[in-house]
This record gives structure tokens, C-alpha cells and sequence, in this order.
């Protein structure tokens, strides 16, 4: 089997600059993919059944094959594997038959491009969408399929006029998690790859890759109202494929790190999932494919990426690494809530704190509190609500002082994202979910609380809770609100 | 589960059939449908103070019950005045009410009842905000288990609450889409027990 090279979509603009051949035999395969569909909505092969295979808008018909997509789960990452597969070989197969103008190269050895906005640490230009992406035309003057006005316009992120993704919603922080899937307990992270599930089309607690950067690049770059920021409309923006690409990219990376050993899931229940899927002709692909079929890209799928390995940089050469549930928490011993608000709080893209009162524990976490060096302190946000996305990434800090620039000393307050991508779902009722009544998302601050408290600044009675949109807004500016039921803190 | 499985063994006894119909419905309702309170039941106590735990698992299930108490106050009379019209076990009323629990088991009313009572909201960690909130998340849940299974439940009231034959199908039903990871995919499933039981009625 031949090893296509999947390479970094900046790396090609340095090359052969906005119209690499690759990226423009890209445009024009995503060109006759469109076509196909208004020509025929049902074409397996055409752009929009290939959009409806990840999400359809609620109450549309769908198909053994349509309505797919696996968040809030240990499927995320093998199921995005084998969707993006499936689509690469579409569009090779289009550059191999159906385009005149396409070198006997690029036929013979077109591979996706990945977008890998978080490589550069400080440096701004990886985290701007690629050019092909935001130039309306091409070369000759006809519309660029890649292009689509509906992305961010947001002041400081308008993503068409070249503006930066900010680091935090790129940070890949989520590769120093250390196993890929936990069975899910409130105020427990995720793990990278996500909360052992069922079949799970909905959003809902989620891996931490999955959270950040995933997340937080579909919110940001489609924005109030945009492509990316839906599960339905997403992979109807272009980049949609190369965001992923760079996902599914690094979960290789997150293996591929030396320090402690990383292992994908040995669970059959993981690795023997059936998927149903369409390969590039249209046909159902019998047997299904599940995780196993594709956990080594070159001997099960013939790809590899350009870069594999992780880049030490900026923020993250500093990333804690904190310590880590076990593989397979105790239910005896979950995680114990010492301390939660009464009240919800609304964002409307404004900063907001809100006050936890924190009492000892008295259960299975009863022991001394962040001092003890075995103790954990998580945090989690419950039932966030919101009709829709409302196109930004809240920053959560942990007693941020008042009125304090979030920047000027994150490391000592931050502790991850609020990432909304989805939450319109969260109130669809045409699904099947279980669990709570909106997103969630869990943080282990066990590193932020010992610091803290190593500096004076730790209160074991209270904690302060600050939520501040990344990116600034408008000041005259509302955005759609989002509700968070309730923050809490635990112990374990 | 303890408590469905007293409500079980209580329904046959005959002394309790003494107390009135609608003790016998509340015993009913809580053999029958507290079991599907246990995911909502868990997931407050493990996201409540420890302290608090059992108090929240209680004031839920309470809660839950409560509601099916009240439905029992119109359904309790409404069904005896049916059973007053057309006698103590009038098959073809019994086998129609069963066939109209069938037919809601397809509707998309049904399917939207059945995924909201799967949702369980947060609630306030202590205190008098805790109670309201675990008694309102508990009626919230009642109610939608209500609005799930409430056209069902009718054909119980009609039978007369000693219909024990009818309730274990009709449970089994209640239980496995209220439990199982994706239950609307046995709608038409429990349409078919419905109408097989509804043709057992009928003899």
C-alpha cells in the first residue's frame, strides 16, 4: 500500500504559495463535490450528503449512514478517523479522473493538507486561516469553493480578514493527559480521547482534545451564526477537513510522546464499535469498520502526517502536568463535591465571576484538603445552556483578583476553556441523551490550588470563579446568552 | 429498587387492595416506575455532598412519586366511574385503552416525553435551595415520565389496579426504554407488546 504524506497547509503556501497544486486541485475537487450535490442532493459522493453523514439539522429525515458524528465520547477521535478517510478518498478519486489541469504528481500522491494552528506557540501567522481559505476567487476569476462569508466577523477575529485564532483556543494542553478514556464521574476530566460511552451523536462531557483545540477552532472560526460553529453545518465549510485532519494528527502526536506511555483503549467494547459508512463510490462498506480497523494510519490506512511530533513551545513548554485518575476510577471512591454555587450565571460575552463556598470533605475524599500531596481538586461547570453557539470561547480562571488583567500571570489562574461548540444540541430533544441538562466540563486544578496556596492566595473556605471571553468583545456588543446551571468543586 | 420491589410483593397482598384504589395506584406507580428513577436518582447523589446523598436520592424519588400520586387523584375515579358504567372487567374498554397506549407509543409526543425525563439537571449543593431543587428535578422527572407512559398507565386504571398480568408487560416496557442508552428504538417494539397484550385482555 502506498503511504500518502499529509502536510501542513502553511507548509504548502511557503512552497507554492495561496494555489499550491495541491490545495488548488483541493478547491476544484470540493468544486465538483458541490456540484454533485445540486445536481443530485443524495449523491453519496456529493458535498452535502457528506456534511449530513456528520449531523442533519434536528427533525430532518436521515439515512442508515447520515447523522453519525461521535462527540462527548471515546469514539471522537476513530470515528472522525474513518469519516475523514472515507472524504480523502472522494476527493482523490475526483483528482485522479475528473480534473484536466492536475500534474501526474499531485494525481499520483494528493494526500489532505492538515491546518496546524497551534505549531507556531507566539507566532501568529500558523493560527490565521490558511489564504486559499479566505480568498473569494481563484486564479481565474471564478468562486473559490473553499471560500464562505459565513466565519467569524467578530471584532479581533474576523477569520476572512486574516485574523489570528488567540493561543489559549489553539492550546494543546490536552496531550499531556496521560490516558485516552475514563469511564465518566462528575468533576472527573475526560481523559484525551473522551468518557467511555454508548453510540453517542451528542454533545456532552468530552476528552480534553476534543474541548481544546477541537472545540474552541470550530466556535472561533465560524462565529456567531457560522459554518463551523454547528454540527450540521461544519464540514460545509472547507476547512472543516483540514481542522480535523490536524485532530486526527494529533492523536498520533499524543502517542507518540516519550515521557510516560500512552496507549489507545484495549477494550473490545472500543475497539470492536461498528460504524456504518459509505466508502468513495457510494457503497456500504462491509464489515463495518470500528476503531480497530483504523488505529495505525500507514498499515491501516496508507497516510502519515508531515510532522508527528510535538512542538515545545510558547505557552506550552510550560503546560503542568498534573496528576492523572486512574485508568479506570474506583466506584467506591469518586470524586466527592465540597462545594457548589446556588445560583446559575449568564455569560453574554462580558467577564462574570461567581463565588463557590467550599466545605471540608466528609466522605470517601476526606483527607487534607490541597496540602495533602495525594489530594485532587477538580472543577466543574454543569448544565451550560444555550439555544446557540454563540461564536466564543470563555477562559476559566480560578481567583483571579478583580479587575486583574487574565493575561498578565496566567499560569496562576487558568485552567482551561468553556467550549460551546454544540451547545445548541444540548436542547434538541430529537435524541437520545442521558445524563445532564446541557454541556458540561471538568478541569483538575489539583497544580493551580497548590500554587496558590504556596503563594498565600488559597482559601479553602471560598473559591472565586472567573469566566472571560477570549478575544475581548464589543462593549456594545450582546451575544446570544449561555447559561452555566452551576460550578462546583471536588475532591478526591 | 427496594422500595419497587416491596411495592411488588405489597400489590399481592390483598389487605393492601383494602386501603382504597388510590393507595393501590401510588403502590402501583412506585412498583412500576421508580426503577427508572435510578440513573436520575445517581446522578444527584453523586453530584450532591456527601452528607446529603441519601436525603437526595430520597427527596427525588419522593418527588417522582409524587407526581403519579397526584395523576392518581383524576385517573383513580375516572377509572372507577368507567368500571362503574360497564361493569368490574369490561374487556373491549381494557383492550381499547391498550391499543390507544400502542398507537402514543409511535408518536413523536412520546419519543420527546421519553428523552426529556433522561435529562437531570444540577441542583444547589445544601440547604433549602437543595430541597427545591431535588424535589423540583424530581417532580420535573414525574412529569415527564407522566407525559411518557401517563396513556399506558390509563389502560391500568380501567383494568382495576389488581391487573397484575397486564402490569408486568406493560413495566417491562416502562423500565427498558427509560433505562436503555437509546430506548425510543423500542417504540415500536413496545407498540407490538402492547397490542399482544391488549389481545390477552381481550380474552
Amino acid at each position: 500500500m502506498a503511504t500518502f504524506l499529509r502536510r501542513d497547509v502553511w507548509n504548502l503556501d511557503d512552497e507554492g504559495g495561496v494555489w499550491h497544486p495541491v490545495v488548488r486541485a483541493y478547491a476544484d475537487a470540493v468544486g465538483v463535490m458541490k456540484q454533485r450535490s445540486a445536481v443530485d442532493r443524495d449523491d453519496p459522493t456529493g458535498w452535502s450528503y457528506q456534511a449530513s453523514v456528520h449531523a442533519l439539522p434536528p427533525g430532518t429525515p436521515a439515512d442508515a449512514f447520515q447523522n453519525q458524528c461521535q462527540h462527548g465520547s471515546w469514539f471522537f477521535l476513530p470515528w472522525h478517523r474513518i469519516y475523514l478517510h472515507w472524504f480523502e478518498e472522494i476527493v482523490r478519486d475526483i483528482v485522479r479522473t475528473e480534473l484536466p489541469n492536475v500534474s501526474q504528481q499531485v494525481r499520483d500522491t494528493w494526500a489532505l493538507p492538515y491546518w496546524d494552528y497551534s505549531r507556531g506557540g507566539q507566532n501568529e501567522r500558523w493560527r490565521r486561516l490558511p489564504r486559499a481559505f479566505r480568498t473569494p476567487t481563484k486564479v481565474d476569476g471564478s468562486p473559490n469553493p473553499l471560500f464562505t462569508s459565513r466565519r467569524n466577523t467578530r471584532p479581533g477575529l474576523n477569520m476572512n480578514a486574516g485574523a489570528p485564532l488567540l493561543d489559549r483556543l489553539v492550546s494543546t494542553r490536552a496531550l499531556d493527559q496521560r490516558v485516552f478514556a475514563i469511564s465518566p464521574l462528575p468533576g472527573q476530566p475526560n481523559g484525551f480521547g473522551g468518557p467511555v460511552t454508548g453510540w453517542h451523536h451528542d454533545p456532552g462531557p468530552a476528552g480534553s482534545l476534543e474541548l481544546t483545540p477541537h472545540g474552541d477552532v470550530h466556535t472561533n472560526v465560524g462565529g456567531p451564526g457560522g459554518l463551523m460553529a454547528t454540527f450540521p453545518n461544519a464540514p460545509l465549510d472547507a476547512v472543516f477537513w483540514l481542522h480535523h485532519a490536524n485532530i486526527d494528527r494529533l492523536w498520533v502526536v499524543w502517542l507518540n510522546q516519550d515521557d510516560v506511555q500512552r496507549r489507545n483503549p484495549t477494550d473490545t467494547g472500543w475497539r470492536n464499535f461498528p460504524f456504518p459508512f459509505r466508502d468513495a463510490t457510494g457503497t456500504r462498506v462491509t464489515p463495518p469498520w470500528s476503531p480497530r480497523s483504523v488505529l495505525d494510519t500507514v498499515s491501516d490506512l496508507g497516510y502519515t502526517y508531515e510532522v508527528v511530533d510535538r512542538f515545545p513551545t510558547g505557552r506550552e513548554a510550560v503546560t503542568r502536568m498534573s496528576a492523572q485518575p486512574p485508568d479506570k476510577p474506583e466506584l467506591d471512591a469518586p470524586p466527592e463535591l465540597v462545594g457548589a454555587t446556588s445560583e446559575p450565571v449568564q455569560l453574554t460575552g462580558r467577564r462574570a465571576a461567581v463565588s463557590v463556598d467550599v466545605g471540608e470533605a466528609t466522605g470517601p475524599a476526606a483527607r487534607g484538603g490541597p496540602g495533602d500531596p495525594d489530594q485532587q481538586v477538580y472543577l466543574q461547570i454543569d448544565d451550560v445552556r444555550g439555544a446557540e453557539n454563540p461564536g466564543v470561547t470563555y477562559a476559566v480562571f480560578v481567583n483571579l483578583p478583580d479587575g486583574s488583567d487574565p493575561d498578565d500571570d496566567p499560569d496562576q489562574y487558568y485552567v482551561g476553556n468553556v467550549s460551546l461548540f454544540g451547545i445548541e444540541a444540548t436542547q434538541d430533544l430529537g435524541r437520545d441523551v442521558h445524563g445532564g441538562a446541557g454541556l458540561s466540563f471538568a478541569f483538575d486544578i489539583t497544580d493551580v490550588a497548590r500554587d496558590q496556596q504556596a503563594a498565600g492566595r488559597w482559601d479553602p473556605s471560598q473559591l472565586t470563579v472567573t469566566f472571560v471571553p477570549i478575544g475581548g468583545t464589543d462593549p456594545d456588543e450582546t451575544l446570544p446568552p449561555v447559561t452555566i446551571g452551576r460550578v462546583g468543586v471536588y475532591y478526591r | 429498587m427496594p422500595v419497587a420491589a416491596l411495592a411488588w410483593v405489597l400489590l399481592a397482598l390483598p389487605a393492601v387492595h383494602g386501603l382504597g384504589p388510590w393507595v393501590v395506584w401510588v403502590v402501583m406507580a412506585a412498583a412500576m416506575t421508580l426503577p427508572t428513577v435510578l440513573p436520575g436518582a445517581r446522578r444527584v447523589a453523586l453530584n450532591g455532598l456527601w452528607r446529603w446523598r441519601g436525603r437526595a436520592v430520597a427527596l427525588f424519588a419522593v418527588a417522582h412519586l409524587a407526581v403519579w400520586a397526584a395523576v392518581g387523584v383524576v385517573a383513580v375515579p375516572a377509572g372507577e366511574l368507567v368500571r362503574g358504567a360497564v361493569g368490574p372487567y369490561a374487556p373491549a374498554v381494557v383492550t381499547g385503552s391498550l391499543l390507544l397506549a400502542a398507537a402514543w407509543e409511535i408518536t413523536p409526543a412520546k419519543r420527546r416525553a421519553l428523552r426529556a425525563g433522561h435529562r437531570t439537571a444540577v441542583v444547589p449543593p445544601a440547604g433549602r435551595a437543595a430541597v427545591a431543587g431535588l424535589v423540583r428535578e424530581g417532580a420535573r422527572h414525574g412529569g415527564r415520565c407522566v407525559g411518557s407512559c401517563g396513556v399506558l398507565m390509563a389502560g391500568l386504571a380501567v383494568a382495576g389496579h389488581g391487573a397484575l398480568l397486564i402490569m408486568l408487560p406493560l413495566t417491562g416496557i416502562v423500565v427498558v426504554q427509560k433505562l436503555a442508552r437509546r430506548g425510543t428504538e423500542y417504540a415500536g417494539t413496545a407498540a407490538v407488546v402492547l397490542v399482544g397484550t391488549a389481545a390477552l385482555a381481550a380474552i
